[in-house]
C-alpha cells in the first residue's frame, strides 16, 4: 500500500503567474515523457522483475516519481491559480481553460490528454529496464527544454532538481541492467520460440 | 506557514532526500556497508526530526503513521502545493 | 586477462579504477560467479567511452557498421575462440544456432532451409579473414564486430557525500553524479 506525506519532495517556489509558462510545463504532467507516465511505467513492470534489486528499485522510484509528479502539480497550479481570463487568454491556455477551469489534467503541452499507450510493459525485464533507461533520457532532454522555456528562475531551480532527479535514477536502471544481465549469466545470444538454454552450454562459465 | 515551521519541514525534506537517495543506492548495492550505516543514521534522524515536528503541527503522515494529537489536524491547511517556499 | 580495444583511447571514467575494481569485487562476491566474467565488464566499460567531455580525451574507436569486412556469418556471434577461453570446448557448442521445435540444432545459415544470407554488399571469405587477422588474441573478433550489444552503466561506488542542503538542492547525495545543465546559446538576435 502507499501513505501520503504531508510535504513537498522538494521546496518548489513560482515566482509570479505565468500561465504560458504553466503550458509548457504541464507536459511533465501529463505528456508522454512526464512523471506520471514513469511512475505508472515502474509501478506496473516491477511484478515480472526476477530479481530482488530490480523489483525494489522500480518501487521506489515509481514512487519517487509519484512525489515529482506532486512537484510539477504544484508548479502548474501556483503559476495558473491567479491568472486572469485575458492572461489565459493571452497565453494560449483558453482551450485548456473551457475544459478544465484552472484544475490539473494530466494533458502534455499541447493539450492532448495522457494515453497508457506512452508506456510499455513488456515481461522482458532487459527489456522493460532498457525502456525505463530510455524514459530517464527522455525526461531529461523535456526538463532541459523546459528550463530554456522558463523565464521563472524559482520555476527553473525546480526543473533543475527534477533534471537531475532524472540522471541519478538512470544509473540506477543501469546497475539494475547489470544485475541482469549477470543474473542471465550474459547467455543471451538469442531468445526464440523452442530454444532450450538447458541444452546450451553457458557462455561465461 | 509560519518561519520556524518552513524550517522544521526543510530539515525534514533534507533528511527525507538522503534517506531517499541512499535508499536507491542500496537497492542496487545491497552490500555496501558505509552506505548501509549512513541511511540507518540518517533514517534515525529524520524519525526524530517528523516526531518533533508532529509534536507542535501536526501528523505528516496518514493513516495511523503519524503522530496525532487531541484533534485532528491532518485536515489542517496548508496542504504542500499551497505552502509558498519564498523567501519575500 | 584484460583485453584492449584496438587502438584504445583512454575512456572517460566515471570513478576511479580502484573503486571500480571494489565495486566489482563486490557484485562478484555476492553474485558467487567466476572473475572471469567481470574481465568481460571491463571490456564493456571501454565500448561505453564517453566522447570527448574534457577536450583532452578522444572518443573510442567506433566500430563501422557499413564495414565491408564484416563477414557473411555475422549471425554467429559467438567466437569459438573466445569460449575456449571459459573452458567450454569447441564441439560442445552448437555454433550459436537454434535448437528448432524438434529439438534439432539449426545453425543460423541454415535457418530457413536458405542457404547463406543474401548480404548486400559483398564480403566474402577474403576479407573475413584479413579482419580474421587484425583479431589477435587480445582482440577477439566478435569484440571488432561490436559482438556485446548490451549496455553496461558504470557501477556506482560509495564515496564521499553532499552535505544534506546541498544534497536537496542539487538533486543528488552523490557529488559523482552531479551533472550541469547544458546552456543552449540562443541564435543571435533572439
Amino acid at each position: 500500500m502507499w501513505v501520503y506525506q504531508k510535504m513537498l519532495q522538494y521546496p518548489a517556489r513560482v515566482r509570479s503567474t505565468n500561465p504560458r509558462l504553466a503550458k509548457a510545463v504541464i507536459t511533465q504532467y501529463g505528456g508522454p515523457d512526464g512523471e506520471l507516465a514513469a511512475s505508472l511505467r515502474y509501478l506496473t513492470q516491477r511484478y515480472t522483475m526476477p530479481i530482488p534489486e530490480a523489483k525494489a528499485a522500480l518501487t521506489d522510484i515509481g514512487t519517487e516519481e509519484l512525489a515529482h509528479m506532486e512537484i510539477v502539480a504544484t508548479l502548474v497550479y501556483n503559476l495558473i491559480r491567479d491568472a486572469s481570463i485575458a492572461d489565459i487568454k493571452r497565453a494560449g491556455l483558453d482551450g485548456y481553460y473551457a475544459d478544465h477551469d484552472k484544475a490539473l489534467y494530466f494533458v502534455n503541452a499541447e493539450g492532448v490528454p495522457w494515453v497508457a499507450a506512452y508506456i510499455q510493459s513488456k515481461g522482458d525485464p532487459i527489456t522493460d529496464i532498457h525502456e525505463n533507461m530510455a524514459a530517464e533520457q527522455k525526461a531529461r532532454s523535456t526538463y532541459e527544454y523546459l528550463i530554456q522555456l522558463s523565464d521563472d528562475p524559482d520555476v527553473t531551480d525546480t526543473l533543475r532538481f527534477l533534471w537531475q532527479r532524472e540522471i541519478v535514477h538512470f544509473q540506477r536502471f543501469g546497475e539494475i541492467l547489470n544485475l541482469l544481465h549477470d543474473y542471465y549469466g550474459r547467455e543471451r545470444v538469442f531468445h526464440m520460440k523452442g530454444w532450450d538454454p538447458e541444452k546450451m552450454p553457458p557462455v561465461d562459465r | 506557514m509560519n518561519a520556524q515551521q518552513k524550517e522544521m519541514l526543510l530539515r525534514i525534506m533534507e533528511l527525507q532526500f538522503a534517506a531517499t537517495e541512499l535508499n536507491l543506492y542500496l537497492d542496487t548495492h545491497p552490500d555496501d556497508m558505509r552506505a548501509l550505516q549512513e541511511f540507518r543514521m540518517r533514517s534515525q534522524e529524520l524519525m526524530s526530526a517528523k516526531m518533533e515536528y508532529e509534536r507542535v503541527y501536526g501528523p505528516l503522515l496518514n493513516f495511523g503513521l503519524g503522530m496525532t494529537g487531541r484533534t485532528w489536524q491532518w485536515i489542517q491547511d496548508p496542504w504542500p502545493w499551497e505552502v509558498n517556499w519564498r523567501r519575500s | 586477462m584484460r583485453r584492449q580495444l584496438p587502438g584504445s583511447q583512454k575512456p572517460f571514467r566515471l570513478f576511479r579504477d580502484s573503486e571500480r575494481e571494489l565495486a566489482h569485487e563486490q557484485a562478484r562476491r555476492r553474485l558467487r560467479r567466476p572473475a572471469q566474467l567481470y574481465e568481460d565488464m571491463q571490456v564493456d566499460d571501454k565500448l561505453v567511452s564517453s566522447p570527448d567531455l574534457t577536450g583532452n580525451q578522444s572518443a573510442a574507436p567506433a566500430i563501422d557498421l557499413s564495414d565491408r569486412t564484416r563477414p557473411t556469418n555475422d549471425c554467429c556471434r559467438v567466437n569459438p575462440d573466445d569460449l575456449l577461453e571459459h573452458g567450454v570446448p569447441h564441439e560442445s557448442y552448437p555454433d550459436a544456432g537454434f535448437i528448432d521445435n524438434q529439438g534439432k540444432e539449426v545453425s543460423c545459415h541454415e535457418q530457413g532451409g536458405q542457404g547463406e544470407p543474401d548480404w548486400p554488399f559483398g564480403g566474402g571469405e577474403a576479407e573475413a579473414s584479413q579482419v580474421a587477422a587484425q583479431s589477435t588474441p587480445d582482440t577477439p573478433s566478435s569484440l571488432i564486430f561490436g559482438e556485446l550489444a548490451t549496455a553496461y552503466v558504470p557501477w556506482q561506488m560509495f564515496g564521499q557525500t553532499l552535505s544534506l542542503r546541498d544534497a536537496l538542492r542539487t538533486g543528488t547525495l552523490f557529488p559523482e553524479l552531479v551533472r550541469t545543465v547544458p546552456l543552449y546559446q540562443k541564435p543571435p538576435g533572439t
